[in-house]
């Protein structure tokens, strides 16, 4: 899965919105219902779709979409 | 003489009406402000609108909104009115939604586009709702979806309110509960003397103030001590409309001059653990008190807020039927790490053992209030039964179960129910097995709540599978979105677990104690009834 597709994606899955279009600079404010909860619920996601684990130390640095999309690379490289 | 909420929140000579009431901050922050004058006049005009689109006394009127100024002097315009508010939690799912807005019979719901197609999935379910109102566009959808903006502007800003009467219906929240449905838990206008009280004895506002609660309005503190208590004693309130973020929460901790700050152990215990954030590079000079309410505080948050913030956290303790602070630490109270403080000075609290005896300081029994008082709430909607039996003699059950020390202090135990609290709010397994039954692959499962060093208590549904269905990752995955799609994101699993079968008793009860058990690797007690020994 090429993770900026891939990710879109699941940001789509996870939030219920067929229409959204995420962008790397995005935040949680600038994505309705991207809250603390449902972020819990894309990073399951993310592990589960691409294959990998997140240590939580690594979780608390994402504060954008680029950051979680990053990660992602950094692992599936 | 009873006073409408609606009214002695903008009330003028409690607060001049240049003084701000409501400040907005944004993520960018930014910032946008509204006086007390201004509070007044934009609820009359809410009133003016929803009394031309026929809703009145003895309607309920549902606000689905995030937190925007809409939704504070949209609940204070619905109460000037003589309807009924019913604050609902932007994220609830579609079942979420019907569960509360068809029980309630809700006439009119104030929300926004974005979250209209929700609300029209489920349309067909709610017979009488006659109106949607968006705050978001200029013109109308349909003849039934409206644009709230193009009526507030030709409505009139003078209203004469409802005259209610200290048990006319004011707000109805819904709370969950170990069966059935979730309730909906109905307060009354009356509520507002014992608000104001315990803002003044617990929270010790001041009318200089700067006071943040970070509650959503969708649950009880977010009404009670985020829209009506400090608005009673004509306070300004700061409210940051963006998502959870360590750093921005502490700019607005300093940048607003924030002076008494009410939050929840969760959001405490996320700060706690944001080490990658130097708490100690932001001025909070003005902050005089930290206060939290939703969960049993850790005395372990206790240590830390005395460490990096350098102030206690006053924890408090009270449930959505209460309507306000019952229990508390406070300013001025030594505070016992870990423990839910002393009662409010006009509240009698209790603990009582089954044959409703008090028990001696230490003994584990049940934590009950003798009533009556004025923020107590009238009834359940369409359940009179189950609010009568909360009550015992004079006393009110909470259903949580704790002790008391030889220091007349108060601790909490456990839930008396299998409800579960995640992250501060009560969760009902019986909703997410209903839910979980929607789901072609589900057989049956059995949902436990089991203890989470961030939410307290997290979710975690034990389930047995259709045989053609297969146990992986991504069937777990999509069992935990249904749930926070048709319910709510607080309702979701954080583990699922497949199994071949639910343990159930005899009688077909599942055994939650026996989950709970297996879970934590625990012994589960005595099993002899288990429905596989027969």
């Amino acid at each position: 899965m090429k993770c900026a597709e891939g990710l879109n994606q699941i940001f789509r899955l996870v939030l219920n919105n067929q229409k959204l279009s995420v962008t790397r600079e995005m935040t949680p404010n600038d994505i309705e219902g991207w809250d603390s909860m449902a972020h819990l619920n894309l990073i399951a996601a993310v592990q589960s779709r691409f294959g990998i684990k997140f240590e939580t130390k690594e979780l608390r640095r994402i504060r954008t979409v680029g950051d979680l999309a990053q990660l992602i690379d950094s692992k599936t490289a | 003489m009873t006073e409408n909420i609606g009214d002695l929140c903008s009330d003028q000579t409690r607060a001049p009406s240049n003084r701000v009431g409501l400040r907005l901050v944004q993520p960018t922050g930014s910032i946008s402000e509204f006086t007390f004058g201004e509070l007044d006049a934009l609820s009359n005009r809410f009133a003016n609108v929803l009394g031309d689109l026929k809703q009145g006394p003895g309607k309920i009127v549902a606000i689905l909104l995030p937190k925007c100024a809409e939704a504070f002097y949209g609940s204070l315009g619905i109460l000037k009115l003589g309807s009924v508010v019913l604050p609902l939690f932007a994220n609830f799912g579609a079942l979420g939604l019907v569960d509360r807005l068809a029980d309630a019979r809700v006439s009119c719901v104030i929300t926004k586009r974005s979250l209209l197609p929700r609300l029209q999935g489920i349309r067909t379910q709610l017979p009488s709702l006659r109106t949607i109102l968006l705050i978001d566009g200029d013109a109308d959808l349909e003849p039934d979806i409206l644009s709230l903006p193009l009526r507030m502007r030709d409505a009139s800003d003078v209203f004469p309110s409802f005259a209610v009467q200290a048990d006319t219906p004011s707000i109805v929240h819904y709370t969950s509960g170990s069966t059935g449905k979730p309730k909906g838990v109905l307060h009354v206008h009356g509520a507002a003397d014992y608000l104001r009280r315990t803002a003044e004895e617990i929270l010790q506002l001041r009318d200089d103030d700067i006071y943040w609660c970070t509650a959503d309005h969708g649950w009880i503190t977010g009404t009670s001590y985020g829209i009506i208590a400090p608005w009673l004693l004509g306070v300004t309130q700061v409210q940051f409309v963006g998502a959870f973020d360590p750093d921005a929460w502490f700019r607005v901790l300093q940048d607003q001059h924030v002076t008494v700050w009410y939050t929840a152990p969760t959001a405490l215990r996320m700060l706690m653990r944001a080490d990658d954030v130097d708490f100690g590079s932001y001025d909070i000079s003005h902050l005089r008190s930290i206060f939290s309410v939703g969960e049993p505080l850790n005395p372990e948050i206790s240590r830390w807020a005395g460490k990096v913030l350098g102030r206690q956290v006053h924890d408090t303790w009270f449930q959505t039927e209460t309507g306000g602070i019952m229990i508390a630490n406070r300013p001025g109270l030594a505070v016992k790490p870990g423990s839910m403080g002393k009662p409010v000075s006009s509240i009698c609290a209790d603990v009582v053992d089954a044959g409703g005896k008090s028990c001696s300081p230490g003994v584990v029994g049940r934590l009950c209030l003798r009533f009556p008082w004025s923020s107590m709430f009238r009834d359940y909607l369409n359940r009179t039964d189950a609010y009568r039996g909360k009550f015992s003699q004079d006393l009110y059950d909470s259903g949580d179960l704790a002790y008391r020390d030889a220091d007349g202090y108060f601790w909490f135990a456990a839930r008396a129910d299998d409800v579960i609290n995640t992250s501060g709010h009560l969760v009902s397994p019986f909703e997410i097995e209903s839910c979980l039954l929607e789901l072609p692959e589900v057989a049956e499962s059995g949902v436990v709540g089991v203890p989470d060093p961030i939410l307290f208590e997290k979710i975690v549904v034990f389930v047995s599978l259709q045989q053609s269905a297969t146990p992986d990752e991504n069937l777990a995955l999509k069992i935990r979105l249904h749930v926070a799609h048709r319910l709510s994101a607080v309702a979701t699993p954080q583990d699922v677990i497949f199994v071949d079968t639910v343990p159930k008793n005899k009688s077909g009860k599942i055994l939650r104690r026996v989950l709970r058990a297996r879970y934590l690797g625990q012994d589960p007690g005595d099993v002899s009834t288990l429905e596989d020994q027969l």
